[in-house]
């Protein structure tokens, strides 16, 4: 078997008095998706800076590819790696600017990085502002391009730090369901950190949840929701409460325990989809 | 060290640069200032003489020169007066250039996204440091020709006796001027490891005019020729200057700090 794209044991990171990331261990094997969940301030920025190389552990080891993270190897370890974070993109340059940059920091030849470019902003529908300058884009645009920015060099290992943070829930979805496809195809991994829950069940293999830099909770997300939640419920959906009613008293006449029937009362969510995007998710 | 990302580095920084007004200004205002208007104003006032008259400073000036060189005061302004001068444009460009390239990307929160890429730290800085210092050194030159066609045209050299530029001034623009752009480079890199803001480096990093300043001074009052011995001292002194703040740059240079202090 081969061995994990990330492996971390024990890793921790003490800023002067205060614990960032507490004893972590995590494990990623090729083309998985990690959701690394938690609040604001709970250590998953500091946790991707460390898996990276950027942040020295005060304890613990990070492996990616089978090879220890150390500052001789970091460079090109991360030369497999795609990373989306807070940072900025250069606002003086188009779209295309920035992201050939990223190309050529990562040694792709012109035609690769040209090719990669048409197909990222296709994916990212930012096609029809490849030649904007950043700074004339709105904040969601941005984070799109700052995802692209990510996605160019096709990397094996791919880490994103909250990359629907700023978007429309549209596009909020269409970045998932991109990463969806990603880990169908299989080829790459990713660590994903967020505090947005919503979707996240069917992109996660696994997920670390983190509370103030400790682990609240870890392991595969088909088993965790079943070890909390060992008997399923299920929804039936009819359009009149008095046909809900009898449903319910047959139910409970066949020896069911059943609650009493509940509105479900639509939200501003479904509103949006059925307006905006023309369909109810 | 691949230099394929260094350049990819410096193209980016580059085109930044080209579309920042804000740190344009000063590199092209710099040649029109010293290597135009300044000489012109003091060779045409050097060829009259109520003009030299006025000019007080000027005999205490020329008592600190060779004779034969005091006794043309066009020469001396030309050939001595003006050379701490221009040692001002390699050293102002540089620092201008180097606070936007390395303070620049962390007051924009920029700077993280490069070090998420394959750049080692040796790569970034070399890279930083080209993009200040290629300018710098292409402005000094240019200013050079300027200048050489200011005093060609304005003090007529040949009909003296004497030749503009000369060897003295060859050394200063061809060795001495990319020695001092790469100390200033060098120690701009070493603030911005302190520094977030531009305005707080702008204002440490403008203490590195202050030896020039004080050279300029120091001629003016008599005190100093800047002939061929000044320049070979100035030459020594700012190359090893360089293999020093090129050292501790590169090993001052930690992602851990740097990403710490964003």
């Amino acid at each position: 078997m081969s061995d994990p794209v990330v492996r971390a044991v024990g890793l921790t990171r003490v800023f002067e008095d205060r614990v960032a990331v507490s004893a972590l261990d995590l494990t990623v094997d090729r083309g998985r998706v990690l959701g690394v969940l938690g609040p604001n301030g709970s250590g998953k920025s500091t946790t991707v800076r460390m898996l990276t190389g950027l942040l020295r552990p005060t304890a613990g080891t990070v492996d990616l590819f089978g090879e220890r993270v150390t500052p001789s190897s970091a460079p090109r370890l991360r030369a497999r790696i795609g990373v989306q974070t807070e940072a900025n993109l250069y606002h003086r340059l188009t779209v295309a600017e920035n992201l050939r940059t990223w190309g050529d920091l990562h040694g792709l030849s012109r035609a690769t990085t040209e090719r990669r470019l048409s197909e990222v902003l296709e994916i990212l529908g930012l096609a029809d502002r490849r030649d904007t300058p950043v700074g004339s884009l709105s904040k969601g645009l941005r984070q799109k391009a700052n995802i692209g920015r990510a996605l160019l060099p096709e990397p094996e290992l791919l880490f994103l730090d909250e990359p629907t943070a700023g978007l429309d829930p549209a596009s909020a979805l269409d970045v998932l369901d991109h990463l969806g496809k990603l880990r169908a195809e299989g080829d790459t991994t990713i660590v994903l950190c967020t505090h947005q829950l919503h979707g996240l069940e069917t992109l996660c293999d696994d997920v670390v949840m983190l509370d103030r830099g400790r682990v609240v909770a870890a392991g595969e997300v088909t088993d965790l929701l079943v070890t909390h939640w060992p008997i399923r419920d299920y929804v039936i959906r009819v359009g009149d409460r008095a046909l809900a009613e009898r449903a319910v008293t047959y139910l409970r006449a066949s020896g069911a325990a059943v609650d009493d029937p509940e509105s479900a009362d639509p939200s501003l969510h479904d509103l949006y989809f059925r307006m905006l995007a023309g369909e109810e998710s | 060290m691949n230099p394929t990302r260094v350049r990819a580095l410096v193209a980016k920084d580059w085109i930044e640069l080209r579309r920042n007004r804000q740190t344009l200004l000063p590199v092209v205002l710099l040649p029109i200032v010293f290597a135009l208007l300044l000489p012109t104003t003091l060779i045409s006032a050097t060829k009259r003489p109520e003009a030299l008259e006025r000019l007080g400073f000027i005999d205490s000036y020329l008592v600190g020169l060779p004779d034969a060189i005091a006794a043309d005061p066009t020469r001396a302004m030309v050939e001595y007066f003006m050379a701490p001068i221009f040692l001002m444009i390699p050293i102002v460009v540089a620092t201008v250039l180097a606070t936007a390239a390395f303070v620049g990307e962390k007051e924009r929160d920029t700077l993280e996204g490069l070090l998420f890429t394959p750049l080692t730290d040796r790569e970034l800085v070399i890279g930083k440091i080209l993009v200040s210092w290629i300018p710098a050194v292409a402005v000094t030159w240019l200013s050079t020709a300027i200048y050489a066609l200011v005093v060609a045209a304005l003090a007529r050299p040949w009909e003296d006796g004497w030749g503009f530029p000369n060897g003295t001034w060859l050394a200063l623009v061809a060795v001495i001027a990319p020695l001092v752009s790469f100390f200033a480079i060098g120690c701009i890199v070493l603030i911005s490891h302190r520094a977030s803001t531009l305005q707080g480096a702008q204002a440490v990093a403008g203490l590195l005019v202050l030896p020039v300043i004080v050279l300029i001074l120091s001629q003016a009052m008599g005190a100093l020729a800047f002939d061929r011995r000044v320049v070979v001292v100035i030459g020594v002194v700012a190359g090893l200057g360089d293999l020093v703040v090129f050292h501790l740059a590169v090993r001052r240079f930690d992602r851990d700090r740097v990403v710490t202090r964003l």
